[in-house]
């Protein structure tokens, strides 16, 4: 007896088609099989389904079983085959027809159950694409599934209830899918954070318009408050990127059981202890790194001087890129990775560099030792490089006083919101959604820089010297600016505090 | 002296449950079967351990990776050997024999659906 089921296999966020064949047969020595490149996990699954069975009270045959993933080259991986064995074995045991255009997805627990299983999302996208109409998964997993219109999701408690389905005894009833309770979700407001309003203002440029931004300023002076305060700022997800954003999470298992489409922007902050690996992603079958779960979010580097300089270094290309390939032996997969880059570094070792009142401790070397970690081209690639001064205790305590006065994250969210709505109209033709994006056809096209506007900037760049890159990113952050007014020309004025986002130099002695 | 009360007291069992004996002790230069039967159209080869108490574990304990392997061979050497085609099976049957009487059984376990890997 052959039966064919099918299910899918993932190759980075892309799925292909897998055919879960068994066969079983009436001759020969009793014994259970799993061939086409499993991995150890779906191996095991043969411990998983015999114990399932039992533990259902449901015989398991012993008879000759040869289960077969098709194509049997690619190598598989996940736990979700147990769903597609099981069936193919009942099938064997009981008499049923098999539901036409179906997927089978799931894995299974001892007792019988069916448990949360990652990469839900990714198999009803799968079963949109294919034109396959339902697709059976463990309840946990079906709200997720759900998200996708126009694929019937039936949530599978056990094996029991299963059988009972196939054989026509007892309905299950079509997951509809609940968006669940996504409210903003951020550390900090931004009225918490006394003074730094030229820090606010440039972060609240960066969410606008999608820039990168670096924070240099002394210990304690609230550089790692603000970009955590930054997700309260951002708008939340549109349809298009809560799907790119829900598929990341989904394929690498940070979703919570029976949640739905992620709605809030991410916020990633690795420890700088991470290896290049960590951060770009990779492996013998690539997962995604902190760059990718950071998609359409923020990746906030702390003490940027602390990281390696080669994990540092390998964020070259995707930071410009938008997506970075990452190549193994086993396969090649693209990731995205469109993020807002946020980073903060103290100016020197002891971090009382320029300080009003306390002395630097430090020689001439030391800073250009310590500035030097972060090379040039990563540096050229943030658009915004603001200092954090020091908050003095007296300004402080005032402001505190009059605490009401200071705007809350969600006045400031309403402004971002206009910016990116003017933001998305324009680019509505092109494949972008927000200025940082714009390459350099884009510039030309939507910028709409006047022309006096463009002069000083020719000769604000004759004179810090900025680099082509920098001359364009420039024009960009004034784009943004210019958004946030809701002015259609890029003014003077725009270009000025752009270039003021600019002028500070890292890594070069000034 | 114990293997051979153990075998005697599992034919009687299976005979009494619908097997049909074929063959018994079966030795030739290149396999050693205990007992080869019949059932449902299924050729069926048990393999009997027997002990007298079960103070040191239970008889079924001594199959191990090795003697499994060794199973599988001798029922793959008499399927060729008689060119059968059909469903086989192996089957252990365990059984604990009375300290002071070993022609009287205490407990018997009978492993019915052996699937090799």
């Amino acid at each position: 007896m052959f039966v064919k089921i099918p299910s899918v296999t993932h190759s980075g966020l892309s799925s292909i088609r897998v055919d879960v064949e068994v066969n079983i047969m009436n001759r020969g020595l009793p014994c259970f099989e799993i061939v086409g490149l499993p991995a150890k996990a779906i191996n095991e699954s043969k411990e998983r389904i015999r114990t399932a069975f039992s533990n259902s009270n449901i015989k398991f045959p012993a008879r000759r079983i040869i289960v077969n993933l098709a194509p049997a080259d690619i190598p598989k991986e996940g736990s979700y085959y147990d769903l597609p064995i099981t069936v193919g074995i009942l099938s064997y045991i009981i008499n049923f027809n098999l539901p036409d255009k179906s997927l089978f997805f799931g894995e299974l627990s001892l007792d019988g159950s069916l448990r949360y299983t990652k990469g839900a999302l990714l198999l009803s996208l799968f079963a949109k694409n294919e034109n396959f109409k339902k697709i059976f998964v463990p309840s946990e997993s079906a709200n997720e599934a759900a998200a996708v219109k126009d694929v019937e999701v039936y949530p599978i408690q056990n094996i029991s209830q299963l059988i009972y389905f196939l054989t026509g005894k007892k309905k299950i009833m079509k997951t509809e899918y609940i968006e669940k309770n996504n409210d903003v979700f951020f550390d900090f407001d931004m009225s918490e954070i006394l003074g730094q309003n030229l820090a606010k203002r440039a972060v609240e440029i960066s969410a606008a318009g999608g820039h990168n931004i670096f924070m240099i300023g002394g210990p304690g002076s609230g550089k790692t408050m603000i970009a955590r305060a930054m997700p309260g700022i951002l708008p939340k997800l549109n349809e298009q990127e809560s799907l790119e954003v829900t598929k990341i999470h989904s394929i690498s298992g940070n979703i919570s059981p029976g949640s739905s489409l992620i709605l809030n922007r991410p916020f990633r902050a690795p420890h700088h202890s991470i290896s290049s690996i960590g951060l770009v992603g990779g492996g013998n079958r690539p997962r995604p790194g902190e760059i990718t779960l950071a998609h359409r979010g923020i990746l906030f580097l702390d003490e940027l001087n602390e990281f390696k300089k080669s994990t540092l270094e390998s964020l070259r290309q995707p930071m410009e890129d938008g997506y970075v390939s990452i190549s193994r032996g086993m396969e090649q997969v693209i990731y995205p990775t469109n993020y807002i880059f946020v980073a903060s570094a103290n100016p020197c070792p002891c971090g009382y560099l320029n300080h009003k009142n306390k002395n630097c401790l430090c020689t001439e070397a030391e800073i250009e030792k310590y500035r030097k970690k972060v090379s040039g081209p990563i540096i050229d690639r943030i658009d915004m490089h603001i200092e954090v001064p020091d908050v003095e205790t007296l300004e402080l305590k005032s402001e505190n006083k009059k605490k009401v006065n200071l705007e809350s994250s969600n006045n400031i969210r309403i402004r971002v919101e206009k910016a990116r709505e003017i933001q998305k109209k324009r680019f509505k033709e092109e494949n972008i959604l927000t200025n940082s994006e714009m390459r350099n056809k884009e510039i030309e096209k939507y910028s709409f820089l006047k022309e006096s506007a463009e002069n000083f900037l020719v000769k604000a760049s004759s004179c810090f010297y900025f680099s082509a890159r920098s001359y364009y990113k420039i024009i960009k952050v004034a784009r943004t600016i210019a958004d946030l007014e809701e002015s259609l020309f890029i003014e003077d004025r725009h270009i000025a505090e752009a270039i003021q986002y600019r002028s500070f130099q890292f890594n070069s002695k000034n | 002296m114990i293997g051979s009360a153990g075998e005697k007291i599992v034919e009687n069992y299976l005979k009494n449950n619908g097997y049909k004996i074929l063959e018994k002790n079966l030795k030739t230069r290149y396999l050693e079967i205990d007992i080869i039967a019949e059932k449902n159209n299924t050729l069926i080869f048990i393999e009997v351990r027997s002990k007298t108490n079960d103070n040191f574990g239970e008889p079924e304990d001594t199959i191990n990776k090795k003697k499994k392997e060794k199973l599988k061979n001798n029922a793959f050497s008499y399927i060729n050997y008689k060119n059968y085609d059909g469903l086989y099976k192996i089957e252990i049957v365990s059984v604990i024999l009375d300290k002071n009487n070993i022609n009287k059984k205490e407990s018997l376990r009978h492993y019915k659906d052996i699937i090799f890997e």
